[in-house]
């Protein structure tokens, strides 16, 4: 069992021990297993050591270098946003966004849905017809089909900031396949592009959705206005007994009390 | 004779090494473990649209309470800090445990006290109570005055009145950032399971630029200590923390910002006053209560996004003064909690966390001194091989070396790290530095906190603030 400690250790420190000079061999005759297993752990953890530190300045390096570069191209992008609180025309905005290098996709649409965010009325309009055209809606809806979870999860982010109609049929899909936090994303993506028409796909997920995030689904539902209190209404009648704690009594009885003057 | 020592120090020599090496394993797993969750975390956080919770009807509102000591310098700040947070519904309750300073005074005149009706006895029995004001500026703000009775008491006093589902306990030294509460409320409303409370990670603030109660440029303290602490801080909390919490066996959630479920803590009769280490009490009887009820699908949360910053000692003797009592107040709530050592009905809390406290964190400081002395014993007795001592030296330094850059690099990777290289090469140079004296200056307080739990003997002591005012 030792032996094979050391032997583990052994690998490990090899590198470290190409280090001694040619005439020193470490082996049992020369120290005693204990020592060498020690021997052999600290060597290691020197390198374990060094390996940190220079991945951590590799990983400072690569980081400002990343966001200066980003920040520098997110400031070309910006000039975007002003376009469309200047209302001109939708070309000159679209030119304003387009990418010109390879990567600038990414910082394009991140500069358009910071600005999408904040915005209502002609010039969210404006940015979300610059998005279609520009192909950021078909780029994020292939996404939601990529291998990584956070990629699928930015893309359900954005499509509900741009409030695309034409990802509702993804987004369910995805309600019945994915892990329990990108089906919360996606909810919440539905709940932002609120067309009532998902309402009833809610009223579906929550006889399987744990019982702590009903109030979630609540507040997501109340996001669709009058048209969401039936089902509301339906839910914490059905419900009333899966809520599991007390913290959101208050909270429910006022709603429900609202949904009783508004029915 | 002289066999009888050897073989004595042969044992204590062989234990320390066995523990050393558990200590460190054990914390290198939780450092991995941490890594990944701490990783995930952040990716999450880009599409976590935590944001929309702070607008949502549903999203419950806080009680937020602050027990102040003799904290003329910074109450007003703070307060004012609390009252500007991005959060829909909650209310500030400070409560003013008997200041022998200007702290209601302060308040009084920063904020338009009135008095307000007292309210009617709870079932927390605490010192009396003076009086309790309302705020004319800030509808939300409310004052307590009573009579002395310590933090525990302070805390007690402030969840009678609060009225919210969930308590926010907080430092009345802390800043917090803004989006505070949205980020620990989240775990709450978005866990699969009851979330009963939820822990925070503190930022060291000296050194910092403070304005209008708002951290507005992070940098190191010029003083060596405070930066040792920082060190410490992102350790304990990025590695440790992070760590436990991932196995639902977190005992422990800083008392200087936290969140808990209200009901439940009323229900296990608030904070224990006879302790000094009064928040790691509350999470362990919290675990304990769930467990005894059978109320199994629950979790005690830790987020490590950057939520609170507070002022850390920058002398030693308040630095002493800090950590004894910390030692004694984990061997209080230790021996107060003994049914749960390996008690699998309390599950990873009675098989790994409790355990791990008990052994490495409240016992293991006297092993480790001991190996110290033995070390220094056997070097003078000339019963350890030099060759021997020099690399288990070498492996020590190394192994602390390696979990302090640890979390140096998750303190990195984190929102609001420190901006300039200078900082984080600085702390890089004390992650190496701290073993070469600073460790075992903390063994030492660590001791002597065990000393005093031994002869039941102790008290919070004061703790000395340059005030955020001075900070600007």
């Amino acid at each position: 069992m030792q032996s094979s400690i050391l032997s583990w250790f052994s690998v490990l420190a090899a590198p470290a021990c190409a280090q001694f000079p040619p005439g020193v061999v470490l082996d049992d005759a020369h120290f005693r297993s204990s020592l060498l297993f020690v021997l052999y752990a600290s060597l290691c953890l020197f390198w374990i050591v060094i390996t940190l530190f220079v991945y951590m300045l590799i990983f400072r390096i690569y980081h400002s270098l990343r966001s200066a570069y980003r920040e520098k191209r997110k400031e070309l992008f910006r000039q975007g946003v002003e376009l469309t609180l200047l209302e001109e025309p939708l070309e000159k905005v679209m030119d304003a966004f387009r990418p010109r290098r390879p990567g600038d996709l990414d910082i394009s649409q991140e500069v358009l849905l910071e600005a999408a965010c904040h915005l209502k009325g002609p010039p969210f309009d404006m940015l979300r017809e610059t998005a279609y055209r520009l192909g950021f809606m078909e780029e994020n809806l292939r996404s939601l089909r990529s291998r990584s979870r956070h990629r699928r999860g930015r893309a359900m982010e954005a499509l509900g900031i741009l409030r695309s109609s034409q990802a509702i049929v993804s987004l369910l899909d995805i309600l019945d396949h994915e892990a329990l936090d990108l089906q919360l994303t996606a909810l919440r993506a539905l709940a932002a592009i609120n067309d009532p028409v998902v309402l009833p796909y809610f009223m579906r997920i929550c006889d399987r959705l744990p019982p702590a995030l009903l109030p979630r689904l609540i507040s997501l539902m109340l996001e669709f206005g009058s048209a969401a209190h039936p089902h509301v209404r339906e839910l914490l009648i059905r419900h009333a007994n899966r809520f599991s704690s007390r913290s959101y009594a208050e909270a429910l009885k006022e709603i429900a009390q609202g949904l009783e003057r508004t029915l | 004779m002289n066999d009888w020592i050897s073989g004595i120090l042969h044992a204590v020599d062989v234990t320390v090494i066995y523990y050393f090496f558990f200590l460190n394993g054990i914390y290198l797993l939780l450092s991995l473990v941490a890594f990944r969750e701490i990783y995930q975390h952040l990716l999450r956080n880009i599409y976590g649209g935590f944001e929309s919770l702070a607008h949502s009807p549903l999203t419950p509102p806080v009680s937020i309470v602050v027990p102040a000591y003799n904290e003329e310098v910074c109450i007003g700040l703070t307060a004012n800090n609390l009252l500007h947070l991005d959060y829909m519904r909650y209310e500030v309750i400070i409560v003013n445990d008997g200041s022998t300073d200007r702290t209601l005074e302060e308040l009084r005149r920063q904020f338009r006290l009135v008095p307000a009706p007292t309210p009617p006895e709870t079932s927390l029995k605490t010192s009396p109570v003076r009086a309790v004001y309302r705020s004319e500026l800030h509808h939300n703000l409310i004052v307590v005055d009573k009579d002395n009775g310590g933090k525990a008491d302070a805390l007690n006093a402030g969840l009678a009145l609060a009225r919210h589902p969930f308590f926010c306990s907080i430092d009345a030294d802390a800043v917090l950032e803004h989006d505070a509460l949205q980020r620990v409320i989240r775990p709450i409303m978005e866990s699969p399971v009851r979330v009963i409370g939820v822990g925070g990670i503190i930022r060291v603030s000296n050194g910092c630029r403070v304005e209008k109660g708002r951290i507005t440029k992070i940098d190191l303290s010029l003083s060596p200590l405070p930066v040792f602490q920082v060190v410490e801080y992102f350790r304990a909390f990025l590695c440790g923390r992070t760590g436990f919490s991932r196995f639902n066996a977190l005992l422990i959630v800083s008392g200087a910002f936290a969140v808990f479920e209200r009901d439940l803590v009323l229900a296990i009769g608030g904070y224990r006053k006879e302790t000094v280490g009064e928040d790691m009490d509350l999470v362990t009887r919290l675990h304990a209560y769930m467990r005894e009820h059978d109320l199994h699908d629950y979790r005690i949360d830790f987020v490590p996004d950057p939520v609170c910053w507070t002022e850390v000692p920058s002398s030693l003797r308040v630095l002493s003064r800090q950590r004894r009592r910390w030692q004694k107040g984990l061997l209080e709530v230790l021996s107060e909690n003994t049914r749960l050592l390996f008690n699998p009905r309390y599950r990873g809390l009675g098989l790994f966390a409790y355990p791990f406290f008990l052994i490495f964190e409240g016992w293991g400081i006297v092993l480790e001194v001991l190996g110290y002395i033995v070390f220094l014993l056997g070097w003078w007795f000339n019963a350890l091989e030099p060759d021997f001592m020099l690399a288990f030296l070498a492996v020590a330094i190394l192994c602390g070396t390696m979990l302090s850059l640890t979390g140096v690099l998750l303190g990195e990777m984190t929102p609001r790290s420190y901006p300039k290289a200078r900082q984080w090469l600085r702390l890089i140079a004390y992650a190496v530095i701290e073993n070469f004296g600073y460790r075992q200056l903390i063994s030492v307080l660590r001791l002597l906190g065990t000393l005093d739990f031994i002869r039941r003997r102790g008290e919070w002591g004061r703790m000395e603030r340059r005030g955020m005012a001075e900070q600007r």
